[in-house]
């Protein structure tokens, strides 16, 4: 079971980022502290601009998933980019979009198989800061879902690959809680840990797997895989640096 | 990597790792080479590491519609029933263990129909299943027995059969068991009888005749197995060898003469005929099964290779080909009484044709018909030894022109390893596969003739229309499938084939328009479908991953 490079690929770059944010500031002996204007106040309430970059892992428990994983999870590497249109003191409401990307590999009897899904999405979300260092959000993010499933199976017309593809509207509603790291680089660029969970949801597909055979398309039958609802609860773990 | 980050990462991997699972059924392989059965309207594949029956339908447009039929767990053996439209499924059952999330499942036999639905017999008085299975032509029977073939208990009774009546509703069900009565001999060979004509107090009985490797056992089933069997062991009459059947003939019998049965030795020059006297008691009333069979040993001076009742001229006779003296040899049931024919070849093997030729058998002068109705047999090899190809008509009567018991031989000029029958309309042709040859022959009984087809390799696999109208030949694992048209012509055809083959199909469709489904094993299990009848390649459908789908 191949849980996709996203995810190793990820924990690295997070595993950076933190080190980079928590390492020491490199001495400048030029600057002279004195002459400098000082920096300005960390700013009330939440983040005005965030961008951050973590892991999404939905949690399908459909058994039209079954083919395409030995377990129940499918993880994504996930981006979203907010900036805050209303800020009221610790209160605040923030529009950005979200990206999703994820695969999920196995063989299912024998044959190789793999599923492919990314979303794209708009997003709400109402933020309430109690502490400096702690915000909390509810999230609304409705979207698009593409997706392709292929199965590699000797036995298909011209050994060719079976695959299917499909679009559907998908939402998540979920809720999490954003806790300050520390600055970076400069006071007003800030790390944040970033946690959410919720439920995902997307409308169920029918998977009728063909192989491409262009023109002889019509002379190959497909194969029914059944069922492929790609929703359930999902987690998402995410560094996020925010501009204010 | 400080403590913080090392957290941070520990964090990721639980929440990217999985948590649940998949149903077993998807870390299950394909089998290679499954059963599969041809149900007439349907193909029947036994998905046995998935425990279930795939069931292809081909409709109009060579579309494919396939069907799964769950069966119990752990699949033993399956069989079709004589007319071939029902297939029976057995099943080990599943013995849960401490902590075992799979509940106990009893032994089961499965009977599943060829509209997909099926009937599930769950053996409640088995621990250890049996493998083998035989059923009963009549369709009210099923016997279970030990194989060696399938995966057995560690103890088992080579003499145990379960019955099991196939008539009761499905569901719990007893199987009747009962041991054969053995004098060391193991059972090999099981035949159910049609009704025979046993002695008056008996009536017309079927038999499940059971051939051990040291003699015959009868039985009449029952639900409650209460009638004893007839153990009949085979003894020279000389020594003390004990003598093990090789095959078996039945005659049911009529009005005019009881029901006889014939047996063909393997180590012995005998063949033994049996016929059957009533058994009663002072009142009449039956003993036992109400009948016993008397034996006679009739010495054919060579090991038969092959037996059949016949009709000749003089009568019912058990003929018996003795390939060593170059002869078939005649034996009246009743009296014993032996009649030698000589042959020009070393023939091993006999099928009553007579049927098949109906009035083709008279020649063209022949005046009169025959007062007495005899049999015509085609005599054939099966050998694999070259010089002793070809095979002959044996004519046990007068019959048209043709004189009395005669032998009328065909230049086929290969050795015949099976005699393939042809279904109506064209019954009249029997298709000779050869054996170490490139060649098969449409041979024809009514004009006498054997047509030869060459094929490029010597491995060609045969199989006949249900229609009759087609032999399918095919190269196992190759790419070649032909159909030779069995009317007038003898065209064959070749199919466009582009993966390779491990079966060959007639099936029926709506309105006697077949299809032929090309089965490919390798890999999974796909499928090419051809209109059986026009073969068009342009309206051919090719399928693919047919046991993948239907998730439990």
């Amino acid at each position: 079971m191949i849980r996709t490079g996203v995810s190793a690929a990820l924990a690295l770059t997070l595993a950076s980022a933190v080190a980079r944010a928590q390492a020491p500031a490199e001495p400048t002996p030029t600057l002279d502290w004195n002459q400098v204007p000082a920096p300005p106040p960390a700013a009330a309430g939440p983040p005005r601009w965030m961008l951050a970059a973590g892991v999404r892992t939905l949690y399908i428990k459909g058994a039209g998933y079954d083919p395409f994983s030995s377990d129940d999870a499918f993880v994504q590497f996930s981006l979203t980019g907010t900036g805050a249109v209303v800020r009221r003191d610790e209160l605040s409401l923030a529009a950005g979009v979200g990206l999703d990307v994820g695969a999920s590999s196995a063989h299912a009897r024998g044959s190789a198989t793999d599923l492919h899904m990314t979303r794209v999405s708009a997003l709400v979300e109402g933020r309430y800061q109690p502490a400096s260092r702690l915000y909390f959000f509810a999230r609304l993010a409705p979207g698009l879902l593409h997706g392709s499933a292929q199965i590699d199976d000797a036995s298909s017309p011209a050994g060719a690959t079976m695959q299917a593809t499909f679009d559907t509207f998908a939402v998540d509603l979920g809720a999490g809680a954003a806790l300050r790291l520390g600055t970076v680089a400069r006071p007003q660029i800030r790390a944040w840990l970033v946690a959410d969970g919720g439920y995902g949801w997307a409308s169920a597909q029918s998977l009728l797997l063909s192989p491409s055979l262009g023109s002889d398309s019509n002379k190959a039958g497909s194969l029914d895989l059944g069922s492929l609802a790609p929703r359930g609860g999902f987690f998402r773990v995410a560094l996020a640096l925010s501009y204010d | 990597m400080n403590r913080s980050v090392r957290s941070w990462l520990l964090c990721l991997a639980v929440v990217t790792a999985g948590c649940g699972g998949r149903a077993p059924f998807w870390s299950e392989f394909v089998q290679t080479g499954p059963l599969t059965f041809n149900l007439v309207t349907t193909l029947a594949i036994v998905d046995a590491p998935a425990n279930r029956v795939a069931l292809l339908t081909p409709g109009s447009g060579q579309t494919l519609t396939t069907t799964f039929v769950p069966v119990g767990t752990g699949v033993l053996n399956a069989a079709t029933s004589a007319d071939g439209k029902t297939l029976f499924v057995a099943s080990a059952g599943h013995r849960a263990r401490l902590g075992d999330a799979r509940p106990t499942e009893v032994p089961s036999i499965t009977v599943v129909s060829a509209d997909g639905s099926a009937q599930r017999y769950d053996l409640m008085n088995l621990t250890d299943p049996l493998g083998g299975m035989a059923v009963d032509p009549g369709g009210h029977w099923l016997v279970l027995y030990p194989s060696t073939e399938t995966s057995q208990p560690a103890v088992q009774n080579p003499n145990e059969l379960l019955v099991i009546d196939l008539t009761q509703p499905s569901g719990p069900v007893m199987a009747a068991p009962h041991t054969l009565m053995s004098f060391g001999g193991h059972p090999q060979r099981f035949t159910f009888t049609a009704p025979l004509h046993l002695p008056a107090s008996v009536g017309d009985q079927s038999l499940l005749i059971v051939e051990s490797d040291q003699g015959l056992s009868l039985l009449q089933l029952r639900v409650d197995m209460t009638l004893p069997e007839i153990t009949v062991p085979l003894t020279s009459g000389s020594t003390t060898q004990l003598l093990s059947p090789a095959g078996i003939a039945v005659n049911a019998g009529d009005s005019t003469h009881g029901a006889c049965l014939g047996v063909r030795l393997a180590n012995d020059h005998d063949v033994v005929t049996l016929q059957f006297v009533p058994n009663v008691d002072a009142h009449g009333a039956p003993v036992g099964n109400g009948f016993l069979p008397t034996v006679n040993l009739n010495d054919v001076g060579g090991v038969a290779s092959d037996i059949a009742f016949v009709n000749t001229d003089s009568g019912l006779r058990l003929a018996a080909l003795v390939p060593s003296l170059k002869k078939a040899t005649l034996i009246d049931p009743t009296t014993s009484l032996r009649t030698d024919v000589a042959l020009p070849a070393p023939y091993q093997n006999l099928s009553v044709v007579t049927n098949a030729l109906g009035t083709a058998g008279s020649c063209d002068n022949a005046t009169a018909a025959p007062t007495v109705v005899s049999d015509v047999a085609l005599l054939w090899n099966g050998s694999s030894i070259q010089g002793q190809e070809g095979v002959a008509f044996w004519e046990l009567g007068q019959t048209g022109c043709q004189s009395y018991r005669s032998i009328d031989t065909v230049g086929v000029t290969d050795v015949v390893a099976a005699v393939l029958n042809v279904p109506t309309p064209n019954d009249r042709l029997k298709v000779l596969q050869t054996r170490n040859a490139t060649t098969f022959y449409i041979l024809n009984l009514a004009n006498r003739t054997a047509a030869p087809l060459q094929t490029s390799t010597s491995d060609v696999s045969l199989s006949i229309s249900p229609l009759g109208d087609q032999v399918w030949s095919y190269v196992a694992y190759g790419e070649t499938v032909s159909a030779t048209d069995l009317g007038h012509q003898l065209l064959p055809r070749s199919l466009l084939i582009e993966r390779p083959v491990s079966g060959v199909y007639e099936v029926a469709r709506a309105a006697d328009n077949p299809a032929v489904v090309i089965l490919h094993d390798q890999g999974g299990i796909g499928a090419t479908v051809y209109d059986a009848k026009t073969l068009d390649d342009t309206t051919r459908r090719l399928y693919g991953g047919l046991l993948l789908g239907g998730s439990p």
